[in-house]
């Protein structure tokens, strides 16, 4: 047994290029010799893999190296911004020329107003934003601040993103022991949407004309159960021992850690929930369904499994609309959801197909432009009404 | 995880991520990811390990900080692979088309290897694996470096000696030193398997010789 010889091999420019199909000839090669020596396959297969292996393993910590380097680079960036705090001088600095930098603004922009091609364009109609609305158990409603995009529930305390508190001890006024049947409920109005964390940090995305109901805490129940109407991005905390699950009116879908996006809008024909990260169980229909990443399960009258595309699932919460091959009659309705407007068709098709992307924060003229490119449709805008022609 | 690197398909979930919520996971999967890909990039162009790894974590280093704002990015791979571009080869004025050109010129990196493990017996697998683990971990950064641009990478030994600034004899060393040290850990461990795949090896390396001489 000549030791030599082993590292001799890997060294070997060709038999390396044939471990990793690099080159033709060396594969064909070293193909043709293991064909013509069958009794060495096993032999040399058993180095390929060492080969093969080697490569990765190798790739592997050179990336990890090359991170550690790059994390201690971001360790020095974050020390410094937390440390950059203003002098009382450069505050009042700040503040003059943000007042200043105002002035300007107001004034361009009150330009740009009375010019003539805006005239045009102005209408009632404008793009969806941050607008929803929160009620709390003791029967209070609080239409929520536009400015921000999302709420914190923690402790009982509900708090903006930014920790601005919106209000406390909601558990407080009920004073006994079952708070934990206590909910909340968050609706989006046609043209809002919204972000909530719940208590285990789960947090869901709501898009136009949805609501997700809640309890204030999750402690000493034996699931995590939330409801839903609409369409929501669920990112759920992983915790094997509290499965967590969302209710529609068609279907119960059960999670243990993972990020899913669920449509289940009443005036659409069927719902759908798409598996993005982890395992889904469905149920509805007549039967339940177990769902990999990249599934879709769409629920009717039974229950069906297909391929998701991502991309046009997505969209809404990326700030696009993604037509993917779809109805007028879909996209329509998105539309009309997104931009709070009333739908009619004249002769128009509503089965007739469409395709392409769009941003949800372009004015609505835009967006039915881009469809009018197809020469499939027409549109007209009257007030908030959007009619639909051939 | 497949061998097409070249739109970037893979990492949407994870860049929509990142950009909205600054979250950490999703922006260590984006660098692994890339990593790979971008270094490729930079030894085909015959840059230098040190280089490669600066550029890269520069524009990292630089998405993390503006993370943020980076939502009406349309093509996430697009400004990704530009930005590295340009760290590369030092210049602004490197537009969409000539990414594209520079793209095209490049083969996809090799199939990754896990693809290719299911193939092969659990037995050998494991222990190897093992074996190897340790092996990597404790390899002085000059010979992983090398071993990571001849068998990851695909360099030949006169593209390693240049991106390295060495002499071809160097290479030719340092490699061996690294493959001998892996020789002798598996030797060790008294693997049945390797120890007959040791024996072949005579008869290989002699038709070997005998056909390239």
């Amino acid at each position: 047994m000549d030791n030599d010889d082993f590292s001799k091999l890997l060294q070997d420019e060709s038999f390396l290029n044939y471990c990793f199909s690099r080159n033709k000839e060396d594969v064909g090669y070293w193909e043709k010799w293991l064909q013509e020596n069958p009794q060495h396959r096993e032999r040399v297969g058993e180095l390929k893999t060492l080969a093969i292996m080697l490569a990765e393993e190798v790739m592997l910590q050179e990336e990890d190296t090359a991170f550690n380097s790059l994390r201690k680079q971001i360790v020095v960036y974050e020390n410094k911004k937390a440390k950059k705090t203003p002098s009382a001088t450069s505050l009042w600095i700040g503040i003059a020329a943000s007042f200043i930098a105002f002035l300007l603004f107001s004034v361009y922009i009150y330009l740009k107003v009375n010019s003539t091609e805006n005239q045009q364009l102005a209408s009632e109609i404008v793009h969806g934003g941050n607008k929803a609305t929160l009620s709390l158990p003791d029967g209070r409603t609080i239409k929520l601040n536009e400015i921000h995009g999302g709420i914190i529930l923690h402790d009982e305390h509900i708090v903006y993103d930014d920790g601005s508190t919106i209000a406390a001890d909601i558990g407080r006024s009920h004073g006994h022991n079952d708070r934990e049947k206590l909910m909340l409920t968050l609706t989006t109005p046609k043209g809002g949407q919204y972000q909530v964390t719940l208590p285990d940090g789960t947090r869901v995305w709501l898009n136009s004309a949805s609501s997700l109901i809640y309890p204030v805490s999750f402690a000493s129940q034996e699931e995590r159960r939330v409801r839903l109407t609409g369409e929501g991005y669920f990112e759920v905390t992983p915790d094997k021992s509290l499965p967590f699950r969302v209710e529609t009116s068609k279907q119960e879908i059960q999670v243990v850690g993972t990020r899913f996006n669920v449509n289940s809008y009443s005036d659409e024909p069927s719902e759908k929930t798409t598996l993005i990260e982890g395992t889904v169980k469905v149920t509805g229909g007549n039967g339940d369904k177990l769902l990999k990443p990249g599934q879709m399960a769409t629920i009717d009258e039974g229950i069906q499994v297909s391929r998701a595309d991502m991309k046009s699932v997505l969209s809404w919460k990326e700030g696009k609309f993604v037509f993917d091959d779809e109805t007028l009659e879909s996209i329509m309705r998105k539309i009309a959801r997104w931009y709070d407007v009333e739908v009619l068709y004249q002769g128009a098709n509503m089965q007739e197909k469409f395709g392409g992307t769009v941003s949800r924060y372009d004015h609505v003229s835009k967006v039915l432009k881009a469809l009018e490119l197809t020469e499939g449709v027409r549109f007209k805008i009257e007030g908030r009404r959007i009619i639909v022609m051939k | 995880m497949g061998g097409n690197f070249k739109n970037g398909k893979d990492m949407d979930v994870q860049w929509n991520t990142f950009v909205q919520t600054m979250d950490e996971k999703s922006y260590r999967e984006i660098y692994s990811h890339y990593y790979r890909y971008l270094s490729f990039i930079g030894f085909k162009k015959n840059f230098s390990p040190a280089r490669i790894k600066d550029c890269i974590n520069d524009l990292f280093l630089y998405l993390w900080e503006n993370g943020y704002k980076l939502g009406a990015v349309r093509n996430h791979h697009n400004y990704i692979v530009t930005g590295f571009l340009r760290k590369l080869f030092r210049t602004e004025s490197l537009d969409s088309h000539n990414t594209v050109e520079l793209e095209e010129e490049l083969f996809d990196l090799p199939i990754t290897p896990s693809v290719e493990m299911q193939v092969i017996q659990k037995d050998i697998q494991s222990d190897i694996k093992r074996i190897v683990k340790r092996f990597v971990k404790e390899l002085p950064v000059r010979q992983r470096q090398m071993i990571y641009q001849k068998f990851y990478i695909g360099l030949s030994y006169q593209e390693i000696s240049k991106a390295n600034n060495v002499s071809i004899n160097t290479v030719y060393s340092t490699i061996y030193t690294a493959l001998d040290k892996l020789r002798k850990l598996i030797g060790k461990e008294q693997l049945a398997v390797l120890s007959m795949v040791l024996g072949a090896i005579v008869i290989l390396f002699f038709f070997f010789l005998k056909n390239h001489s």
